[in-house]
Protein backbone atom coordinates (compact mmCIF):
# COMPACT_ATOMS: atom_id res chain seq x y z
CA UNK A 1 0.00 0.00 0.00
CA UNK A 2 1.52 3.38 -0.98
CA UNK A 3 1.30 6.76 0.73
CA UNK A 4 -1.44 8.07 -1.61
CA UNK A 5 -3.69 5.15 -0.70
CA UNK A 6 -2.98 5.51 2.99
CA UNK A 7 -3.39 9.29 3.26
CA UNK A 8 -7.21 9.40 3.48
CA UNK A 9 -6.98 6.93 6.37
CA UNK A 10 -4.30 8.72 8.36
CA UNK A 11 -6.67 11.37 9.66
CA UNK A 12 -8.82 8.72 11.33
CA UNK A 13 -5.93 7.11 13.19
CA UNK A 14 -6.36 7.24 16.91
CA UNK A 15 -9.95 8.45 16.60
CA UNK A 16 -11.67 5.08 16.49
CA UNK A 17 -12.70 5.72 12.92
CA UNK A 18 -10.81 2.94 11.19
CA UNK A 19 -12.17 -0.50 10.46
CA UNK A 20 -9.96 -3.19 11.96
CA UNK A 21 -8.69 -4.29 8.53
CA UNK A 22 -7.73 -0.70 7.62
CA UNK A 23 -6.16 -0.25 11.01
CA UNK A 24 -3.81 -3.16 10.37
CA UNK A 25 -2.84 -1.85 6.93
CA UNK A 26 -2.15 1.64 8.25
CA UNK A 27 -0.10 0.32 11.16
CA UNK A 28 1.93 -1.78 8.77
CA UNK A 29 2.59 1.18 6.48
CA UNK A 30 3.52 3.55 9.30
CA UNK A 31 6.14 1.11 10.54
CA UNK A 32 8.06 1.65 7.31
CA UNK A 33 7.19 5.24 6.36
CA UNK A 34 8.58 8.12 8.46
CA UNK A 35 6.85 10.73 6.25
CA UNK A 36 3.43 9.28 6.99
CA UNK A 37 4.31 8.95 10.66
CA UNK A 38 5.13 12.65 10.69
CA UNK A 39 1.85 13.41 8.90
CA UNK A 40 -0.14 11.43 11.47
CA UNK A 41 1.55 13.32 14.28
CA UNK A 42 0.82 16.70 12.65
CA UNK A 43 -2.82 15.73 12.13
CA UNK A 44 -3.18 14.71 15.75
CA UNK A 45 -1.48 17.86 17.02
CA UNK A 46 -3.68 20.22 15.01
CA UNK A 47 -6.74 18.27 16.19
CA UNK A 48 -5.57 18.70 19.78
CA UNK A 49 -4.91 22.38 19.18
CA UNK A 50 -8.61 22.91 18.53
CA UNK A 51 -9.07 22.51 22.27
CA UNK A 52 -7.67 26.00 22.80
CA UNK A 53 -10.89 27.37 21.33
CA UNK A 54 -12.44 27.13 24.73
CA UNK A 55 -16.04 26.91 25.72
CA UNK A 56 -18.00 29.94 26.84
CA UNK A 57 -20.02 29.83 30.01
CA UNK A 58 -23.74 30.45 29.81
CA UNK A 59 -25.59 33.08 31.74
CA UNK A 60 -26.08 31.59 35.24
CA UNK A 61 -29.74 32.67 35.13
CA UNK A 62 -30.44 31.19 31.71
CA UNK A 63 -32.71 28.43 32.98
CA UNK A 64 -34.86 30.59 35.25
CA UNK A 65 -35.11 33.34 32.62
CA UNK A 66 -36.06 30.83 29.97
CA UNK A 67 -38.81 29.28 32.10
CA UNK A 68 -40.17 32.73 32.93
CA UNK A 69 -40.21 33.80 29.29
CA UNK A 70 -41.74 30.57 28.09
CA UNK A 71 -44.55 30.87 30.63
CA UNK A 72 -45.45 34.17 29.00
CA UNK A 73 -45.43 32.67 25.53
CA UNK A 74 -47.36 29.48 26.16
CA UNK A 75 -51.08 30.04 25.45
CA UNK A 76 -53.31 29.73 28.51
CA UNK A 77 -55.11 26.71 27.09
CA UNK A 78 -51.80 24.84 26.65
CA UNK A 79 -50.96 25.53 30.28
CA UNK A 80 -54.40 24.30 31.31
CA UNK A 81 -54.03 21.11 29.29
CA UNK A 82 -50.61 20.45 30.83
CA UNK A 83 -51.99 20.98 34.33
CA UNK A 84 -54.82 18.59 33.60
CA UNK A 85 -52.42 16.02 32.20
CA UNK A 86 -50.31 16.35 35.30
CA UNK A 87 -53.36 15.89 37.51
CA UNK A 88 -54.61 12.91 35.54
CA UNK A 89 -51.48 10.80 35.47
CA UNK A 90 -52.39 7.12 36.22
CA UNK A 91 -51.37 7.20 39.86
CA UNK A 92 -53.05 10.48 40.53
CA UNK A 93 -56.22 9.64 38.59
CA UNK A 94 -57.01 6.79 40.94
CA UNK A 95 -56.54 9.03 43.97
CA UNK A 96 -58.61 11.80 42.40
CA UNK A 97 -61.48 9.43 41.59
CA UNK A 98 -61.40 7.94 45.07
CA UNK A 99 -61.39 11.38 46.65
CA UNK A 100 -64.25 12.54 44.45
CA UNK A 101 -66.24 9.43 45.31
CA UNK A 102 -65.74 9.99 49.01
CA UNK A 103 -66.84 13.60 48.73
CA UNK A 104 -69.97 12.59 46.84
CA UNK A 105 -70.79 9.90 49.38
CA UNK A 106 -70.39 12.27 52.30
CA UNK A 107 -72.46 14.91 50.52
CA UNK A 108 -75.30 12.50 49.83
CA UNK A 109 -75.26 11.30 53.40
CA UNK A 110 -75.49 14.86 54.68
CA UNK A 111 -78.29 15.75 52.28
CA UNK A 112 -80.30 12.70 53.24
CA UNK A 113 -79.81 13.14 56.95
CA UNK A 114 -80.05 16.91 57.14
CA UNK A 115 -83.77 17.65 56.26
CA UNK A 116 -85.04 15.15 58.87
CA UNK A 117 -82.67 16.60 61.34
CA UNK A 118 -83.97 20.03 60.57
CA UNK A 119 -87.60 19.03 60.92
CA UNK A 120 -86.89 17.34 64.20
CA UNK A 121 -85.14 20.41 65.47
CA UNK A 122 -88.03 22.65 64.59
CA UNK A 123 -90.62 20.39 66.10
CA UNK A 124 -88.77 19.87 69.28
CA UNK A 125 -87.27 23.29 69.87
CA UNK A 126 -89.43 25.38 72.27
CA UNK A 127 -90.17 28.88 71.02
CA UNK A 128 -89.06 31.66 73.28
CA UNK A 129 -90.86 34.99 73.56
CA UNK A 130 -89.09 36.66 70.68
CA UNK A 131 -89.51 33.67 68.37
CA UNK A 132 -93.17 33.44 69.16
CA UNK A 133 -93.72 37.09 68.40
CA UNK A 134 -91.90 36.61 65.09
CA UNK A 135 -94.04 33.66 64.12
CA UNK A 136 -97.23 35.58 64.96
CA UNK A 137 -96.02 38.53 62.88
CA UNK A 138 -95.33 36.24 59.94
CA UNK A 139 -98.78 34.70 60.24
CA UNK A 140 -100.30 38.13 60.40
CA UNK A 141 -98.40 39.22 57.29
CA UNK A 142 -99.63 36.17 55.44
CA UNK A 143 -103.19 37.01 56.47
CA UNK A 144 -102.64 40.60 55.46
CA UNK A 145 -101.71 39.57 51.92
CA UNK A 146 -104.83 37.53 51.74
CA UNK A 147 -106.89 40.45 52.97
CA UNK A 148 -105.36 42.73 50.36
CA UNK A 149 -106.43 40.37 47.63
CA UNK A 150 -110.03 40.21 48.78
CA UNK A 151 -112.90 42.29 47.64
CA UNK A 152 -113.91 43.79 51.00
CA UNK A 153 -117.67 43.73 50.61
CA UNK A 154 -118.21 40.45 48.79
CA UNK A 155 -115.87 38.45 50.91
CA UNK A 156 -116.90 39.58 54.38
CA UNK A 157 -117.54 36.03 55.50
CA UNK A 158 -113.98 35.20 54.59
CA UNK A 159 -112.77 38.03 56.75
CA UNK A 160 -114.95 36.94 59.58
CA UNK A 161 -113.64 33.43 59.35
CA UNK A 162 -110.09 34.65 59.79
CA UNK A 163 -110.84 35.47 63.39
CA UNK A 164 -112.14 32.02 64.14
CA UNK A 165 -109.71 29.67 65.84
CA UNK A 166 -108.16 27.13 63.42
CA UNK A 167 -109.56 23.60 63.62
CA UNK A 168 -106.65 21.27 64.44
CA UNK B 1 -22.91 12.66 -0.72
CA UNK B 2 -25.86 10.30 -0.59
CA UNK B 3 -28.25 10.96 2.22
CA UNK B 4 -29.72 8.08 4.06
CA UNK B 5 -32.09 7.45 6.92
CA UNK B 6 -29.18 7.19 9.28
CA UNK B 7 -31.23 7.92 12.37
CA UNK B 8 -29.92 6.32 15.49
CA UNK B 9 -32.79 4.62 17.27
CA UNK B 10 -33.23 5.90 20.82
CA UNK B 11 -31.42 3.72 23.31
CA UNK B 12 -33.97 2.31 25.75
CA UNK B 13 -32.12 3.80 28.69
CA UNK B 14 -31.69 7.33 27.31
CA UNK B 15 -32.47 9.45 30.40
CA UNK B 16 -33.13 12.48 28.21
CA UNK B 17 -35.87 10.67 26.32
CA UNK B 18 -37.47 9.72 29.64
CA UNK B 19 -37.31 13.34 30.79
CA UNK B 20 -38.89 14.50 27.56
CA UNK B 21 -41.70 11.98 27.90
CA UNK B 22 -42.25 13.10 31.50
CA UNK B 23 -42.46 16.68 30.28
CA UNK B 24 -44.96 15.56 27.67
CA UNK B 25 -47.15 14.37 30.55
CA UNK B 26 -46.95 17.80 32.15
CA UNK B 27 -43.89 17.55 34.39
CA UNK B 28 -42.33 20.98 33.85
CA UNK B 29 -39.41 20.08 36.11
CA UNK B 30 -38.40 17.42 33.62
CA UNK B 31 -37.95 20.09 30.98
CA UNK B 32 -35.92 22.20 33.40
CA UNK B 33 -33.67 19.20 33.95
CA UNK B 34 -33.15 18.89 30.20
CA UNK B 35 -32.33 22.60 30.03
CA UNK B 36 -29.73 22.28 32.75
CA UNK B 37 -28.15 19.27 31.11
CA UNK B 38 -27.87 20.66 27.62
CA UNK B 39 -27.98 24.42 27.44
CA UNK B 40 -24.23 24.86 27.86
CA UNK B 41 -23.48 22.36 25.10
CA UNK B 42 -25.97 23.89 22.70
CA UNK B 43 -24.71 27.39 23.44
CA UNK B 44 -21.15 26.40 22.62
CA UNK B 45 -22.18 24.40 19.58
CA UNK B 46 -23.99 27.39 18.10
CA UNK B 47 -21.24 29.75 19.21
CA UNK B 48 -18.58 27.74 17.42
CA UNK B 49 -20.65 27.83 14.27
CA UNK B 50 -21.79 31.45 14.20
CA UNK B 51 -18.89 33.04 16.07
CA UNK B 52 -20.93 35.52 18.12
CA UNK B 53 -22.02 35.03 21.66
CA UNK B 54 -25.13 37.22 21.48
CA UNK B 55 -26.42 35.37 18.43
CA UNK B 56 -25.50 32.01 19.92
CA UNK B 57 -27.57 32.87 22.99
CA UNK B 58 -30.58 33.75 20.84
CA UNK B 59 -30.21 30.57 18.82
CA UNK B 60 -29.90 28.49 21.97
CA UNK B 61 -33.02 30.06 23.38
CA UNK B 62 -34.90 29.46 20.14
CA UNK B 63 -33.76 25.84 19.98
CA UNK B 64 -35.17 25.11 23.42
CA UNK B 65 -38.35 27.02 22.62
CA UNK B 66 -38.87 24.63 19.72
CA UNK B 67 -38.25 21.65 21.93
CA UNK B 68 -40.69 23.04 24.50
CA UNK B 69 -43.39 23.67 21.93
CA UNK B 70 -42.75 20.37 20.17
CA UNK B 71 -43.32 18.36 23.32
CA UNK B 72 -46.95 17.53 22.62
CA UNK B 73 -46.05 15.77 19.38
CA UNK B 74 -42.66 14.40 20.47
CA UNK B 75 -42.01 10.80 19.46
CA UNK B 76 -38.56 9.45 20.34
CA UNK B 77 -37.07 8.20 17.10
CA UNK B 78 -33.47 8.93 18.06
CA UNK B 79 -31.46 10.02 21.02
CA UNK B 80 -32.86 13.25 22.45
CA UNK B 81 -29.48 14.94 22.01
CA UNK B 82 -29.53 14.15 18.31
CA UNK B 83 -32.92 15.79 17.91
CA UNK B 84 -31.91 18.82 19.97
CA UNK B 85 -28.68 19.40 18.09
CA UNK B 86 -30.40 18.95 14.75
CA UNK B 87 -32.67 21.82 15.69
CA UNK B 88 -29.69 23.91 16.82
CA UNK B 89 -27.80 23.03 13.65
CA UNK B 90 -30.65 24.12 11.40
CA UNK B 91 -31.07 27.38 13.27
CA UNK B 92 -27.34 28.07 13.05
CA UNK B 93 -27.16 27.32 9.36
CA UNK B 94 -30.14 29.56 8.70
CA UNK B 95 -28.36 32.32 10.56
CA UNK B 96 -25.16 31.81 8.58
CA UNK B 97 -27.06 31.85 5.29
CA UNK B 98 -28.94 34.94 6.32
CA UNK B 99 -25.65 36.67 7.11
CA UNK B 100 -24.12 35.42 3.89
CA UNK B 101 -27.00 36.95 2.03
CA UNK B 102 -26.54 40.24 3.85
CA UNK B 103 -22.73 40.27 3.94
CA UNK B 104 -21.01 42.66 1.56
CA UNK B 105 -17.81 40.67 1.58
CA UNK B 106 -16.50 37.31 2.56
CA UNK B 107 -14.45 38.98 5.30
CA UNK B 108 -17.60 40.37 6.86
CA UNK B 109 -19.14 36.93 6.81
CA UNK B 110 -16.13 35.27 8.40
CA UNK B 111 -15.25 38.00 10.87
CA UNK B 112 -16.92 37.18 14.17
CA UNK B 113 -16.51 39.26 17.26
CA UNK B 114 -12.74 39.63 17.35
CA UNK B 115 -10.75 36.89 19.01
CA UNK B 116 -13.73 36.08 21.15
CA UNK B 117 -13.67 35.35 24.85
CA UNK B 118 -10.36 34.05 26.03
CA UNK B 119 -10.73 32.25 29.30
CA UNK B 120 -8.63 33.79 32.03
CA UNK B 121 -5.86 31.45 33.06
CA UNK B 122 -5.50 30.49 36.70
CA UNK B 123 -3.01 32.66 38.56
CA UNK B 124 -0.30 30.01 38.43
CA UNK B 125 -0.52 30.04 34.65
CA UNK B 126 -0.63 33.76 33.96
CA UNK B 127 1.41 34.41 30.86
CA UNK B 128 3.60 37.39 30.11
CA UNK B 129 1.87 39.95 27.86
CA UNK B 130 3.62 38.88 24.66
CA UNK B 131 2.64 35.25 25.24
CA UNK B 132 -0.90 36.30 25.99
CA UNK B 133 -0.99 38.04 22.63
CA UNK B 134 0.38 34.94 20.90
CA UNK B 135 -2.27 32.85 22.64
CA UNK B 136 -5.00 35.21 21.41
CA UNK B 137 -3.67 35.04 17.88
CA UNK B 138 -3.52 31.26 18.02
CA UNK B 139 -7.14 31.08 19.16
CA UNK B 140 -8.14 33.45 16.39
CA UNK B 141 -6.32 31.26 13.88
CA UNK B 142 -8.19 28.22 15.16
CA UNK B 143 -11.53 30.01 14.82
CA UNK B 144 -10.66 31.12 11.32
CA UNK B 145 -9.54 27.63 10.33
CA UNK B 146 -12.85 26.17 11.49
CA UNK B 147 -14.79 28.97 9.80
CA UNK B 148 -13.19 28.25 6.45
CA UNK B 149 -14.30 24.63 6.48
CA UNK B 150 -17.21 23.72 4.23
CA UNK B 151 -20.49 23.59 6.11
CA UNK B 152 -20.80 19.85 6.73
CA UNK B 153 -17.13 19.45 7.59
CA UNK B 154 -17.44 22.27 10.10
CA UNK B 155 -20.47 20.67 11.68
CA UNK B 156 -18.75 17.29 11.88
CA UNK B 157 -15.65 18.82 13.49
CA UNK B 158 -17.57 20.81 16.08
CA UNK B 159 -19.77 17.87 17.01
CA UNK B 160 -16.87 15.42 17.21
CA UNK B 161 -14.17 17.57 18.76
CA UNK B 162 -16.20 19.69 21.16
CA UNK B 163 -19.41 17.78 21.86
CA UNK B 164 -17.88 14.28 21.71
CA UNK B 165 -20.62 12.98 19.46
CA UNK B 166 -20.14 9.44 18.18
CA UNK B 167 -19.97 8.82 14.44
CA UNK B 168 -23.46 7.42 14.66
CA UNK B 169 -24.78 10.54 16.38
CA UNK B 170 -23.09 12.84 13.90
CA UNK B 171 -24.55 10.84 11.04
CA UNK B 172 -28.04 11.14 12.52
CA UNK B 173 -27.67 14.87 13.18
CA UNK B 174 -26.36 15.62 9.69
CA UNK B 175 -28.63 13.06 8.06
CA UNK B 176 -25.76 11.28 6.31
CA UNK B 177 -24.15 7.85 6.60
CA UNK B 178 -21.40 7.01 9.07
CA UNK B 179 -19.06 6.47 6.16
CA UNK B 180 -19.82 9.99 4.99
CA UNK B 181 -19.05 11.32 8.46
CA UNK B 182 -15.64 9.66 8.44
CA UNK B 183 -14.95 11.11 5.03
CA UNK B 184 -15.99 14.59 6.22
CA UNK B 185 -13.78 14.36 9.28
CA UNK B 186 -10.84 13.02 7.34
CA UNK B 187 -10.94 15.90 4.85
CA UNK B 188 -11.57 18.44 7.60
CA UNK B 189 -8.56 17.27 9.58
CA UNK B 190 -6.30 17.56 6.53
CA UNK B 191 -7.58 21.08 5.92
CA UNK B 192 -7.08 22.04 9.57
CA UNK B 193 -3.60 20.60 9.62
CA UNK B 194 -2.63 22.76 6.68
CA UNK B 195 -4.20 25.91 8.14
CA UNK B 196 -2.76 25.41 11.61
CA UNK B 197 0.70 24.19 10.60
CA UNK B 198 2.38 27.44 11.78
CA UNK B 199 0.92 26.96 15.24
CA UNK B 200 1.74 23.33 15.75
CA UNK B 201 4.89 22.45 17.65
CA UNK B 202 7.27 20.62 15.30
CA UNK B 203 7.33 16.95 16.16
Amino acid sequence: MNCQDIKPLLALCGDGGLESSDHLRVEGHLRDCPACRKEVLALQQSWELLGEFEAIEPDPFFVSRFMARVAERVPWHDRLIRSMRRALTPGRTLSAVAAAGLIVAVGVAVLVAHPRQMERSLAEAPLNGMDLEMVETIELAEQFELINDLDFISDMDVIDSLDEPAVS
Amino acid sequence: MARSNATASPPPDDPDVRLMLDFQKGETRAFEALLRRHHRGVLNFTYRLVGRRDIAEELTHEAFIRVYQGASSYTPRSRFRTWLYTIAKNLSLNELRRRQHQAGSLDELLMPEGAGPVKALPDAQVLPPDEQMIRRERIEAIRAAIDTLPENQRLAVVLRRYEQFSYEEIAATLNVTEKAVKSLLSRAKVHLRQRLAPWVEPG
